[in-house]
């Protein structure tokens, strides 16, 4: 369903008119938000609060090791138990998690912008350009982004530049592909054409006119692919590739846990579990951001 | 009178060279603060021929013309850059839906200032109060409120009323009307002629307006040029060419216009369709729909040749009641 319909149909039931030329679009409150989007908004909301306030507000020193208090279960200090090194187990989730979050949220922040105007431009310009990017997210998306973190650490050794670098080569693409099959579909409304009979420029009328009608869609990609990214910022820090200790993210917790997987369980549960809880937050945003736009439309 | 538009042998082809015309050897010439309508059936080429002012046709389509001037801008030479400033500057447009030619997602008022802030260097502030002024002078009730509505909050005639305050911001020389008031009823159809022929008269714009219906075409249009299959088959002054009209197309889309029941009680309508003119390779494009009745050395003519539109004031592409003797084969 296209936008511009959705906005000729959307006109008659809840706008009277009176009010209704006052209020912009989606401003319709908390009530009319489909309950993925509020369950996903209210848990990342907290998990964001948290890892904003760690350092004010976690027990321990996540590096401190304490060798006579080692794989102690959950208790009184150790709210979660701790590690193999004595380490607390819950300071350590807080402390990884500053990593693991923001390193998802930079690369998608970069890959979604970068995408999203590739994508665009591809679709306004056409003609070998568009062939030629195309053609490159081809490439590109036909190779698993842990084997190219693999190739970049060798190359360029492990830190956190070389994280974002390897996520956001083949992270661009997907955005890419979106935003230019979106501008293409907008492009094609009279009034993309009305502009330009009024004069707008190529560039204006991308940012001014096809960027803001193609915003939600891509938004919703957008909160659908930070889970994934958290997933293989998880999984890269698994293999080593990532975070090195003695700092912590929540792939190599789970990493170092390994051995002690029978001993203590909770060594492998709690930061899986965060990872998970963390993914399905803001996946469930991105659900509920296009239950939304197809309400509307 | 100086001429503000001339167009000379304008062809509008379905892809790359060589291709087939679907517009073809189309001439013309405006003045300035004149209205010329473009009449003719759907597919007859007339929005083609609009649209190719303004190097706006969608792809494959490619135009070509021998001159091609606006004022005294050789538009065939200019850049794609100076298009940009062509349109919307020196010349303005309208189109047939005018509540699709709204971006659903930026305010009205936003869409009226973008001429406004770009042709003629205002600042926001600026901008915004010229759009208001702008928005009231083309008729549209509170102003001020109306500017920050949405597309999906406008009736028909208002957006139309809109995108005239729009069109007219960059203060054009020349407004193309693609069918404006076609979407509208006819009330409003009238409002918005009256507003389009007041703002003739005070700006002194010519305006090309494009119809199908010869009765908006009467109230407002100075000279007519009726198109067939891609090609003008009459042009002259609109008195002239309504009450006097030369080819039998035209007189048959008179016929058509007055919904005057027929002697079978039949309202009229010109049998055939028009896109299968655009078959015909040789001769008179009408012919197969012709309803005129020839005598056989005019028939011989009509299936040979297709005569020239003559520089005349009223000229017309029919072999009927053209002196033989001018274009009689040698």
């Amino acid at each position: 369903m296209s936008l511009l319909d959705d906005h000729l149909t959307s006109k008659a039931p809840n706008d009277a008119p009176a009010t209704g030329a006052e209020r912009g679009r989606g401003r319709a409150g908390l009530r009319t938000w489909p309950p993925s989007l509020l369950v996903g908004a209210t848990l990342f909301g907290l998990i964001l609060i948290t890892l904003i306030l760690t350092p004010w507000i976690m027990p321990h020193d996540p590096a401190a090791q304490n060798l006579a208090d080692r794989l102690a279960p959950s208790g009184a200090t150790h709210p979660l138990g701790s590690d193999h090194l004595g380490r607390d187990v819950l300071s350590r989730l807080m402390d990884g998690g500053r990593f693991s979050v923001s390193i998802a949220a930079i690369t998608l922040l970069i890959c979604a912008v970068s995408g999203t105007l590739v994508g665009i431009v591809c679709a306004r310009r056409g003609g070998k350009f568009d062939e030629f990017v195309m053609r490159l997210t081809d490439v590109l998306l036909a190779f698993p982004e842990i084997i190219v973190a693999l190739f970049l650490v060798a190359v360029l050794g492990t830190n956190y530049g070389t994280l974002i670098l390897a996520l956001v080569i083949g992270g661009w693409t997907p955005f890419a592909r979106l935003a230019r099959s979106v501008a293409l579909e907008i492009g094609s409304h009279d009034y993309i054409e009305a502009a330009r009979a009024l004069g707008c420029s190529s560039s204006f009328i991308m940012f001014r006119h096809i960027l803001p009608n193609a915003l939600s869609p891509l938004l919703a990609h957008t909160a659908v692919r930070f889970g994934h990214k958290l997933i293989t910022v998880g999984a890269l820090s698994y293999l080593g590739l990532g975070i090195q200790p003695p700092d912590a993210d929540w792939g190599s917790m789970l990493a170092t846990a390994q051995p002690y997987l029978t001993k203590t369980p909770g060594l492998i549960i709690y930061p899986g579990l965060a990872i998970f809880v963390t993914a399905l937050s803001v996946t469930l945003i991105g659900q509920g951001l296009n239950a939304r736009r197809n309400q509307r439309g | 009178m100086a001429e503000l538009l001339t167009v000379e042998n304008l062809a509008v082809h379905t892809g790359p060279r060589p291709a087939e015309k679907i517009v073809d050897g189309v001439s013309l010439t405006m003045g300035e603060s004149e209205v010329l309508a473009l009449v003719g059936e759907s597919g007859s080429g007339k929005s083609l021929t609009a649209m190719s002012l303004v190097r706006l046709l969608p792809r494959p389509l490619t135009a070509g013309a021998d001159v091609l001037t606006l004022d005294d801008v050789d538009l065939l030479r200019a850049t794609d850059r100076s298009m940009d400033q062509i349109r919307g500057g020196r010349i303005g447009m309208l189109f047939q839906q005018p509540k699709h030619m709204l971006d659903p997602t930026s305010t009205v008022g936003a869409q009226v200032a973008e001429p406004l802030r770009r042709f003629r260097g205002m600042n926001r502030a600026a901008a915004r109060q010229a759009t208001i002024e702008l928005l009231r002078d083309v008729g549209v009730p509170e102003p001020e409120r109306r500017a920050r509505s949405y597309a999906h909050q406008l009736s028909g005639g208002l957006a139309q009323r809109v995108m005239i305050a729009a069109a007219l911001a960059g203060q054009p020389r020349l407004l193309i009307a693609d069918e404006p008031t076609t979407a509208l009823d006819v009330t409003v159809e009238a409002q918005i002629l009256r507003l389009l022929a007041a703002k003739k008269a005070e700006l002194g714009m010519s305006i090309l307006f494009i119809s199908h219906d010869l009765g908006v075409v009467s109230s407002i249009a100075d000279r007519i040029a009726v198109m067939y299959a891609g090609r003008i088959v009459e042009q002259g002054p609109a008195g002239e060419v309504l009450t006097a009209p030369q080819h039998p197309y035209t007189r048959a889309l008179i016929e058509c216009s007055l919904l005057r029941p027929g002697p079978s009680g039949e309202l009229c309508s010109i049998p055939g369709h028009a896109d299968s003119a655009l078959r015909i390779t040789s001769g008179c494009r009408f012919r197969p729909r012709c309803t005129a009745t020839h005598d056989a050395h005019i028939e011989h003519q009509c299936a040979a040749a297709e005569p020239a539109l003559a520089t005349q004031s009223h000229a017309t592409r029919c072999w009927i009641g053209m002196p033989t003797q001018v274009k009689e084969p040698a």
